[in-house]
């Protein structure tokens, strides 16, 4: 009955700022997450055969320092702040990054899973970020699993992040702790959510536990 | 192997208590460019010279408060050239202690004088851990590694496999097979099995089957409790029994097309009280026993037959004729992008499923019908000609083959497959032709 491997993957795209405004602890405390959630992912046997990770830096511009990897074969990358905060070349290339490697539907067989996209900023936007948006939008913005932007520090511009999404979670600071309970959580998140797959769920998007006390949802706008 | 990174910290006389997880993070993330280390973190304790490991040990040592006395003889033993300490201090730390660690510390490779921390704050530490991996940087060649060491890879090995709770009021078994003759040479079958992440967790399988005849009839059910639910298994199995329990009973003695129409409702009808009646008894939401139905009643005549049958969630529902044409008896609710959406028996009033059923007639004889769950259909590439092999020619060679008394265990196994990223639980029961 099992004649046809194919694996749907569920793909997590993870967006980090490395601006030069992250530079020391902050972007230090963005590393250990990411080492931290894919330690984690190695030991969920759920996410293991399901889970991939791919890794997107923006600062002067935007780079896939991890392309999409099943979490065995996943390298974290090695992270440094320096630049500008360019979230519109982020955006631009996660819509082509989702398009080149993602496994759509077809007749009779199941693509991928619903992508996670977990965004992290701690500035307002340096590049035309807004034709960026319509464009992802356009193309994938009804085959999202669940896109959750992190705005932290006292620059960041929310009302950018609520054009991008509607889950916006804001931090007044980019302390390591606070960073590390962000981690956490998503790190829950995805777990949660691979596990999902077997559970057969009847509502889909983000599963999560509940939101660590330091984050509070954004109520500015 | 390079030394292991040992960071002691003196958690007396902070304004608040630090985090050794954070201060260890913060050392690793420094100590990144350099070969791989590993970091330790442990709060300094009254015996800590004594405590020091004996392994190849870097030990950076921050001290807020003067030391409890008696630790240079075990320093002293302890320093070695496989052995190097270093010091950074807050201003509470005793200037004799750090004068007689600056002493014995005097001869190790790359000496430093202890490092003054001005004030408790993250850039202060950091600083620190920067002065520290100067230094480090400096003793590097001494540990290189040659390559670095292979990835460790896990694998399925690592899917625990423990047993459901069989004392629980509503306990059901992790697997369950079952089969019967039918009515007018046809057989009925049914395996079901317990999924990788019930396995793991030790909880109950939620799928649930069901099979009956009458003299005229065969009846089939399979039903799927919802994960999300608390008593999924006891919805599955309420619907499939108490379905074909009814449909058993009511059956007419000398059925005609249109009874099975009515047949269906009945076992709808059956199936929706058990759930409200049970939810009602034991005062649960009926949303405990979310579960979805496929209920199929096979009239066969000499050379055409009757179906009935509704299909309420996912999974499939597919027979196959004496001819070799392929048949997808219902449309399953799933969300072609998403299959975490489904529907529930419960999900809508029982009219609306009432409406849903439907009875076809065939001018052939079927020769294989099957009924399974998601877990099942999810792995199947749901396509006439990889169904014909897939589903019913393995049917045929590995299960149908068999006599009637071997044919269920020998569906469990052609279930029991392992496949990556399949969690779910797996049911199927078949209806075949002699």
């Amino acid at each position: 009955m099992n004649a046809e491997q194919f694996v749907r993957r569920r793909p997590v795209y993870l967006l980090l700022d490395t601006s030069g405004s992250m530079r020391g602890a902050p972007i230090q405390a963005v590393q250990q997450g990411v080492t931290m959630i894919h330690q984690e992912l190695l030991n969920n046997p759920h996410a293991i055969e399901t889970v991939y990770l791919s890794v997107i830096t923006f600062a002067d511009g935007a780079q896939q320092v991890a392309p999409l990897a099943s979490v065995e074969n996943f390298n974290p990358p090695t992270l440094r702040a320096e630049g500008q905060t360019a979230l519109g070349a982020a955006i631009t290339l996660l819509e082509q990054v989702m398009s080149r490697e993602l496994i759509p539907n077809t007749e009779g067989r199941k693509g991928d899973y619903r992508p996670l996209v977990f965004l992290l900023t701690d500035g307002a936007p340096t590049d035309d970020w807004q034709p960026a948006v319509a464009r992802f939008k356009q193309q994938h913005g009804n085959k999202i699993g669940a896109f959750v932007a992190l705005g932290c520090g006292s620059n960041v511009n929310t009302e950018t992040l609520h054009a991008i999404t509607n889950d916006v979670l804001y931090m007044k600071d980019t302390t390591p702790d606070a960073l590390k309970q962000f981690f956490r959580w998503v790190s829950s998140s995805i777990q949660k959510t691979s596990q999902r797959i077997g559970a057969r769920p009847e509502e889909s998007g983000l599963d999560a536990p509940p939101l660590p006390p330091v984050m509070k949802w954004d109520r500015s706008t | 192997m390079p030394p292991v990174v040992h960071l002691i910290v003196d958690s007396r006389g902070w304004s608040s208590p630090p985090d050794l997880d954070i201060l260890a993070a913060l050392l690793e993330a420094r100590l990144r460019g350099l070969a791989p280390l590993e970091v330790q973190v442990r709060s300094l304790e009254e015996s800590w010279a004594a405590q020091l490991p004996q392994a190849e040990a870097i030990a950076l040592l921050i001290l807020a408060r003067p030391l409890a006395q008696g630790w240079q003889a075990a320093l002293q033993a302890w320093l070695s050239e496989r052995h190097l300490l270093y010091v950074a201090f807050f201003d509470g730390a005793a200037l004799s202690d750090l004068s007689q660690l600056a002493a014995l510390t005097a001869q190790q490779p790359v000496p430093r004088a202890p490092y003054r921390l001005a004030a408790q704050t993250s850039q202060q530490l950091d600083a620190a851990f920067a002065w520290f991996e100067k230094l480090l940087q400096k003793l590097q060649p001494t540990f290189v590694p040659e390559a670095p060491l292979p990835p460790i890879r896990m694998m399925t090995t690592r899917w625990r496999n423990l047993p459901s709770n069989a004392q629980d009021a509503f306990a059901y078994p992790d697997q369950l097979t079952r089969s019967m003759r039918g009515a007018r040479g046809y057989s009925l079958l049914g395996a079901s099995t317990r999924g990788r992440t019930h396995a793991h967790h030790g909880t109950f399988r939620d799928d649930a089957f069901a099979l009956g005849a009458t003299a005229h009839w065969n009846i089939l059910a399979v039903a799927d409790g919802a994960g999300s639910a608390a008593l999924a298994r006891v919805g599955s199995n309420l619907v499939v029994e108490s379905a074909v329990a009814a449909i058993q009973e009511r059956a007419p003695a000398s059925p005609t097309p249109e009874d099975l129409g009515r047949a269906i409702w009945t076992g709808l009808e059956a199936a929706y009280q058990a759930l409200f009646s049970f939810a009602g008894a034991e005062h649960l939401p009926v949303s405990d026993l979310n579960t979805t139905l496929q209920l199929l009643v096979h009239f066969p005549l000499d050379t055409s037959c009757y179906v009935g049958v509704v299909h309420i969630g996912d999974g499939l529902v597919v027979a196959e004729s004496v001819d070799g044409q392929i048949y997808a008896l219902t449309e399953p609710d799933t969300d072609p992008d998403d299959d975490g959406r489904t529907l529930f028996l419960t999900s809508a009033p029982l009219n609306q499923w009432k409406r849903r059923a439907k009875v076809y007639q065939f001018d052939e004889r079927l020769d294989i019908v099957a009924l399974m769950t998601d877990g099942l259909s999810g792995d199947l590439e749901v396509r006439d000609e990889l169904l014909r092999t897939n589903l019913f020619g393995k049917l045929r060679e590995r299960v149908l083959c068999y006599p009637l008394h071997l044919r269920a265990s020998a569906l469990l196994s052609l279930i029991s497959y392992e496949r990556r990223g399949s969690f779910d639980d797996r049911t199927l029961a078949v209806l075949a032709r002699d």
